[in-house]
């Protein structure tokens, strides 16, 4: 008896433990859908592609920690009215670094790479996939320097930081190639939140951010920026403002710029006080908002703050509540309506001004260029305004920009009106392009560190930590710890081939290595 | 399919089923020594799991066969062997031992053993322990009372998680809790929810479900080597918790326990009362910090425009209220010796310190325990329902109501915080001077305003069947499943700080509604023969099966319409989500024990599991232990003063299944602004995963001396841990941030001591003691390949990591630069120069641990007291890093006068001592605060030694209670965490962030630890 049932219950054992077969399924997520399943890869590129644009452009914390604490505090279109955030005084939190760092290839560079490298992925999509890639990556590689990118989204390569040089070149022929290639044929539906799919439009926006990368890299390698730029100008950059790039938001993802100005952690700077005040210029009041429920000798004024204040609230004219905050377009009100503004007609202007300047064929008549591009900022932020008003701005010869309180001089000593030499004329572009980038603060710290302009103020005091000379700018983001220990060798060789690991080490396109 | 394997193998063992002849035996258990009665001594069949306990008066009823041998033991007694010899009733002494060498122990799969028997440690509590000086989590009641185990409790008021590490961590990714069986049936023990930096609230465990009315006893498997039978859950050890059952008696028997406490905050932070709200000395009505004008009774205007002398307050004193907890138990017991039946209903209702939290838990427990001749029938069902409101959310962001009242400016009064609603305006919010940040605001409003509610259902079920075959060989079939829903909501009224609203101004509400389902199943043989005159096998062979399936519901309004209709329809943006989380394991399992001379044992386990969450080539893993028990002392002659000597060693490996979902690399995805957005998932899956394997070596003795009256118990035991399944960091190029990978190598070893001291035994007068002591050392011997970093967890003011070659849990801070001198170098404006975070402060764990436990006994008075310490290691204070940036630590009171601070130190790249004049608003907002403080600062030794519990208790003596309807009364009062004998740091180091492994020796806002006072009334009918 009991040897059959010890020899039942192994028996039994045996056939349980058969029951495995289901395994599989049980072990496949419900919840998640994988490339493998052929009903998800057929139509995935349009909601990747989704995802690297609305995500690509960050979400609020990340927008925080990466673009408003360093980039637009670095163009200075905003200062911090909180002095616990040092990185206002150059003091690098690698904590917030990572935090954006940790996001952008995982989760948008390899969404791209995807779609570039899929088999279900029409060949517009793929073009556009990589144009959007080389938007994501000119913001990083202006942000670090040398970063890995030729193999970026491949697991199987080990990492390597390439040099900017290397990145701008590729930049730039990918996005020649890239517009080039759009044809007629199917492309991206309404989950592309920019343009639709729009093939036109595309490729004039790969056109349009073809010339701000040839500009940008005018000074170092003035051939090479001549024959690219020469070439964007002849396919055709933005022609009006319905060509700009506004990527659209809801409430799931909604304007992550206009999320945070309700977190009273930034104000307008005494650059945006001096610039726009000192021109009466009429996007003062879109851009911010004249200060109210502060005290009566602020109320009713529109005030900026200086960048790198010093950790000490106590003074009045420091506090959040006597500085202008964002206008009601750029706040927490309209988050889920304001599109994020990605790349725009404006600017385009004044960079055909600019390639004028220096003399590229095709670029028009500079002068024009530069009106317009006034006359389109305008139009972009002020629908209504009226043409006279404009031209009555931009003919203007008399307005200058002012000294505010506690700024050592104003931001330029030049009106509004096209100057006769080049040297002022060149000043103008770069004051009215930094006017009309606003808020992007990539874009403004990056054309200020290539051009020197706006003439922008130090700021006020400079962390310990920060091996910026006192009266100097922030060139770079430095490498964080966390990017060091996974891949030591890369980053010492990253910092052999640029100079030094510093935040005073000079980017390639801003004349360093 | 499986289902009809199950059925086919029940139908199996119905077959065995036959009829044969038993007696009814009724006895007595009394103290040899007192001669008083031994409640719940266990009386067991020898070689059968056939088992009772005795009653209140010592007195049990069981069945067995004539020429049967009855095992008595008894917490605290030896082991006595009776023969029944045809007798029907059995008047038994049993004899004291030296705590608890020796007695029946309750082992894996619910198999009752010797201790003597047994080649690895294990240590029992009894139950008693658990009810008198009451914690209504019962994992907090073993805190101090047991070598090899920390118990570290989050602190989110009532009904909140506790972790508990047996033997240390083995397991980078934080799985290092022990597996939970009741009654021989697994149960879930998730944590639901667990506190971050900046939000976030534990959700509670599930251990804490558990009444402690209901525990007869645990025991403590603390390594692999006990476990090893419990396969792959078991290698973190196990707590076995066995509850409390009917018996055989006379009429009905009732017994009431209540168990009052009430609890206080068991520290305060030490705050500065010098100084008024304010910045540099000015005072400013909206400034979140204290660094204002010196406080002198002069005339100040609140945010609402109210004047008022200015005095400091003391905001936390005047938000916490005293926490009240009342639990009552009835527990009904009758039976006869066919069947017996326990039914106890318990319910508990406690306040926390923060107003408003409350928890209110009622459990129904109804226990059936049935013989039918070879029969017996063992059916257990408890419902659980618990409703805990207002939990306080943890970090750092606003709603977290006691970071507020620390944070508050000094001179905010509490009078106008606890009117807490505007109503100037259309509608109401919170009055406040900062009414809409996300990072300070009202505690009133927060403790009123949020109403997060939690409702747990929770039904625990199982039936045992167990069939004797003959003498030699029995079968159990055993069955449990524990599954609860849990229904959370939060409704934020309207005004609530619109960054938790999702920026509407009329409120927000959001709800998510969670399964939590396990189901086991198990089929085992017993076999026990003897084979000659010295030896004896005994044997089990079994099969069992696991399911664990979660699913979760969730919804969120995105900002509410209509202020306060709390209501989806009313959302503006609805968001909703959900997901299902499915596992299934099965195996096969054998042991065999040879025993040679009842003096020498051999014991061997072996299992296979089968695992859905491993890749169908590694799906199979078989992992052996054994095991080898040597009781000298019965086989050479000892010496007069020495009793028993007793060497255990045993060896074990135990695999360990992976995560769900880790075999295909899968997209997430989620609502975009034009539908469904895909994004890649930034976790690298592994095709090839294996299972995690755990080999662990042990060694150790039992030792009596002095006529028992000594008891020394020690362990020495190395494990490493395999093929742990970690995500370890993977340059980001790739496109992820993480590979999952086998890696890594853990070696954990470490010491236990028990010893057990009868100091005096009188008829009338005794003192015991039971001393515990354990050290433990995790080693992270080995990572991969390209990965020697791995952060558990990183904070604003720390990082816990396991990087290669360390001791796991190794704090990192920013610290202060330092030169070769080791003197901190001071910048140029007057400031220490910060180091990035690569400062070792030391270790989260302690270096060991100890307790010592006297129970003093007089007539019927007894006195318990518990003093425990744990010495070494470190923990980091979040807490105390913002407190000192806003000047409300006393200590910032120095140097307040403009520019009189000179911080020591020298001048950097010099040797010249730093002259350099700062202020100590500067200096305390650059080394504290909230963005970026200097851990170093921060950083406090987490040695500390408490008085952890001491109880007085009475019995009323029976001769009280002859004639009435009462048979027993037991009274005790009782205090816990009464006081630090040493405590270095400024509050105690026993919180935790969370109860994962990265929030372990952070304190972040975590509340403080409570005092508790509370008295226990045990009436018996």
């Amino acid at each position: 008896m009991k040897s059959k049932i010890i020899v039942a219950t192994f028996c039994a054992g045996l056939l349980l433990a058969g029951c495995t077969k289901n395994f599989d399924q049980i072990n496949t997520d419900p919840n998640s859908p994988s490339l493998d399943n052929p009903a998800v890869a057929a139509g995935a590129a349009n909601a990747l592609f989704s995802s690297a644009v609305s995500r690509g452009l960050m979400e609020a914390g990340e927008f925080q920690r990466v673009q408003a604490l360093y980039a637009d505090l670095y163009g200075q279109h905003f200062a911090t009215s909180q002095g616990y955030f040092f990185s206002d005084r150059y003091q690098i939190n690698q904590g917030w670094l990572d935090f954006g760092w940790n996001r952008f290839y995982p989760r948008d560079i390899k969404n791209l790479v995807d779609i570039i490298n899929s088999d279900n992925a029409s060949a517009n999509q793929k073009q556009i996939a990589r144009i959007w890639k080389v938007f994501l990556f000119h913001r990083m590689v202006d942000f670090y320097g040398d970063i890995p990118y030729f193999d970026a989204g491949d697991p199987n390569k080990a990492e390597k930081f390439d040099s900017q040089r290397d990145i701008y070149y590729d930049m730039l022929k990918e996005l020649g190639e890239a517009s080039t290639a759009l044809a007629n044929g199917p492309t991206y539906d309404a989950k592309d939140v920019i343009y639709g799919g729009d093939i036109v439009k595309w490729r004039r926006f790969a056109n349009t951010l073809r010339l701000r990368l040839a500009i940008r890299i005018s000074n170092k390698d003035a051939a090479k920026a001549k024959t690219e730029g020469e070439a964007a100008i002849a396919a055709g950059i933005f022609t009006a403002n319905s060509d700009n790039a506004l990527a659209k938001v809801n409430n799931i993802l909604p304007n992550a710029f206009n999320q945070i100005t309700g977190w009273n952690e930034f104000r307008m700077s005494a650059t945006s006080e001096s610039l726009l005040g000192g021109y009466q210029d009429p996007r003062q009041g879109i851009y911010f908002n004249a200060v109210s429920g502060g005290d009566p000798a602020f109320n009713g004024t529109f005030k900026g703050l200086r960048n790198g204040i010093p950790n000490l609230n106590s003074a009045p004219e420091i506090s959040f509540r006597n500085n202008s905050n964002v206008g009601t377009t750029f706040s927490v009100a309209s988050m889920t309506a304001n599109p994020r503004i990605v790349l725009t007609y404006a600017e385009g202007c004044f960079l055909m001004s600019e390639a004028k300047l220096k003399g590229w064929s095709g670029a028009g008549d500079a002068k024009t260029w530069y009106e317009l591009g006034i006359m389109a900022s305008m139009k972009q932020f002020l629908p209504t305004v009226a043409d006279a008003a404009v031209i009555a701005y931009t003919n203007n010869s008399t307005n200058v920009p002012t000294t505010p309180t506690g700024a050592p001089r104003p931001i330029s000593t030049l009106p509004v009106r096209w100057a006769a030499n080049a040297a002022e004329q060149m000043e103008q572009i770069q004051l009215q392009k930094w006017v009309a980038v606003y808020p992007d603060g990539f874009e403004a710290w990056a054309n200020f560190r290539r051009t020197g302009f706006p003439k922008l103020y130090p700021p006020v005091a400079y962390d310990a930590s920060s091996d910026v000379p006192v009266g100097q700018f922030i060139q770079r983001i430095p490498y964080t710890d966390n990017m060091r220990n996974l891949n030591t060798s890369g980053v010492a060789a990253a910092e052999t081939r640029m100079g030094g690991k510093g935040q005073a080490i000079k980017l390639w396109f801003a004349g360093g290595n | 399919m499986k289902k009809l394997c199950l059925l086919w193998i029940m139908g199996v063992f119905v077959l065995g089923l036959q009829a044969q002849e038993k007696l009814t035996v009724t006895g007595k258990v009394t103290n040899a020594t007192t001669k008083k009665p031994v409640e719940s001594a266990s009386v067991l069949v020898k070689g059968s799991m056939n088992g009772t306990t005795t009653d209140a008066t010592g007195a049990f009823t069981i069945s067995a066969l004539p020429n049967a041998t009855l095992t008595i033991s008894g917490i605290g007694y030896g082991n006595m062997e009776v023969a029944v010899g045809g007798r029907s009733t059995i008047e038994i002494e049993l004899a004291e031992s030296a705590g608890q060498l020796e007695g029946v122990v309750v082992t894996a799969l619910g198999l009752k053993r010797q201790k003597r028997d047994l080649g690895y440690a294990t240590q029992q509590i009894g139950g008693e322990d658990l009810q008198i000086g009451r914690e209504n989590n019962v994992a907090n009641a073993l805190a101090g009372r047991t070598a090899g185990v920390v118990i570290n409790r989050s602190s989110a008021g009532p009904g909140s998680s506790t972790r508990i590490s047996l033997r240390g961590e083995r397991s980078i990714r934080g799985d290092n809790g022990p597996l939970i069986v009741i009654d021989g049936v697994p149960v879930d023990n998730s944590v639901r929810g667990s506190t971050g930096e900046f939000n976030g609230n534990d959700g509670g465990d599930a251990i804490s479900n558990l009444n402690p009315d209901d525990i007869e006893s645990m025991n403590i498997l603390r390594g692999p080597n006990a476990a090893a039978l419990y396969g792959a859950r078991a290698n973190n050890g196990v707590i076995m918790i066995t509850t409390k059952k009917g018996r055989n008696q006379k009429g009905l028997g009732i017994s009431f326990n209540n168990n009052t406490a009430i609890e206080n905050p068991f520290y305060s932070v030490d705050m500065q009362n010098q100084y008024a709200q304010g910045s540099g000395g000015s005072y400013i009505a909206t400034d979140e910090n204290s660094w204002g004008p010196r406080i002198t009774g002069q005339q100040i205007q609140n945010w609402k425009g109210d004047n008022y002398s200015a005095s400091a307050q003391d905001h936390t004193a005047d938000f916490f209220r005293t926490g009240l907890s009342t639990s009552n138990n009835i527990a009904l017991s009758a039976g006869n010796e066919v069947t017996q039946v326990r039914f106890s209903y318990n319910n508990l209702n406690a306040t926390g310190l923060v107003p408003n939290n409350s928890q209110n838990r009622h459990s129904f427990t109804l226990r059936s325990t049935s013989t039918f001749g070879k029969l017996n029938i063992d059916a257990k069902i408890n419902y659980i329902n618990q409703l805990i409101k207002n939990r306080p959310q943890g970090g750092e962001e606003a709603q977290n109501p006691y970071s507020n009242t620390l944070r508050m400016p000094t001179t905010v009064r509490s009078s106008d915080l606890e009117n807490y609603a505007d109503e100037s305006g259309p509608l109401p919010r919170q009055s406040f001077f900062a009414p809409n940040s996300a990072i300070i605001g009202n505690p009133y409003w927060m403790a009123n305003k949020l109403s997060p509610r939690e409702e747990r259902n929770r039904l625990i079920a199982s039936a045992a069947l167990n069939y004797k075959i003959n003498n030699d060989i029995g079968i159990t079939g055993r069955a449990g499943i524990d599954r609860y829903n849990d229904d959370n909501s939060r409704r934020s009224f309207a005004g609530t700080p619109t960054p938790f609203t999702n920026n509407s101004a009329a409120g927000n509400y959001n709800f998510e509604r969670l399964l939590t389902e396990e189901f086991n199943a198990e089929l085992f043989a017993t076999y026990n023969k003897s084979l000659s005159d010295n030896f004896k096998l005994s044997g089990v062979v079994g099969t069992a099966v696991r399911k664990n399936r979660s699913e979760v519901a969730s919804a969120n309004a995105g900002g509410l319409d209509i202020p306060d209709l709390f209501n989806m329809t009313n959302g503006r943006a609805v968001t909703a989500g959900n997901g299902i989380f499915r596992r299934e394991i099965q195996s096969v399992y054998g042991s065999a024990q040879l025993s040679w001379k009842d003096a020498i044992y051999l014991d061997l386990t072996g299992r296979n599991d089968w695992a859905s969450t491993l890749p169908a080539a590694n799906r199979s893993f078989f992992y052996p232990s054994a095991s080898l028990s040597t009781i000298i002392s019965d086989l050479v002659t000892m010496p007069k003063w020495w009793s028993y000597a007793k060497f255990r060693t045993s060896y074990a490996f135990v695999g360990k299944e992976a995560p769900e979902y880790q075999t295909i690399q899968t997209l997430l995805s989620s609502t975009g602004v034009a539908g469904t957005i895909l994004r890649n998932r930034s976790q690298l899956i592994n095709t090839n995963l294996k299972p995690e394997q755990t080999r662990s070596f042990e060694i150790g003795g039992e030792f009596r001396f002095a006529g028992s009256r000594i008891g020394l118990d020690v362990t020495y035991y190395k494990t490493n841990t395999f093929n742990q399944v970690i995500g370890v960091p993977l340059v980001l190029s790739s496109g992820f941030n993480e590979k999952i990978i086998n890696a890594g190598k853990i070696q954990n070893n470490g010491i236990e001591v028990l010893l057990d001291i009868g100091v005096i035994r009188k008829t009338k007068f005794r003192w015991d003691m039971a001393i515990n002591f354990s050290t433990f050392r995790s080693q992270v011997v080995e990572l991969d390949d390209q990965v020697k970093f791995f952060t558990l967890g990183s904070t604003r003011v720390a990082d816990v990591r396991a990087n290669e070659g360390e001791r796991l849990g190794n704090m990192y801070v920013n610290g202060f630069q330092r030169n070769t001198d080791g003197n901190v170098e001071i910048g140029a404006n007057g400031l220490p120069i910060r180091t990035q975070r690569n400062v070792l402060a030391g270790n989260v764990f302690p270096d060991w641990n100890g307790g010592i436990n006297n129970t003093l006994s007089l007539g019927n008075w007894s006195f318990d007291f518990l003093v425990d310490g744990r010495f070494g290691g470190v923990v980091a204070s979040h807490t105390q890093a913002v407190l000192g940036g806003l000047g409300k630590l006393q200590e910032t009171v120095t140097g307040r006068e403009a520019n009189s601070l000179i911080v020591p130190g020298v001048l950097a790249g010099t040797k010249t001592p730093n002259n350099i004049t700062t202020n100590a608003q500067a200096y305390w907002q650059f080394v504290g605060g909230r963005g970026n403080p200097i851990g170093e600062a921060w950083v406090y030794d987490a040695t500390n030694i408490r008085l952890r519990q001491a109880t007085l208790s009475y019995k009323f003596p029976s001769s009280m209670f002859t004639k009435g309807f009462i048979q027993g009364v037991n009274v005790s009062v009782y205090g816990r965490n009464l006081f630090f004998f040493k405590n270095d740091a400024p509050f105690d180091p026993e919180v935790s962030l969370n109860t994962g492994l990265g929030g372990q020796g952070i304190d972040f806002y975590s509340l403080p630890t409570t005092r508790s006072l509370g008295i226990n009334v045990n009436v018996n009918f």
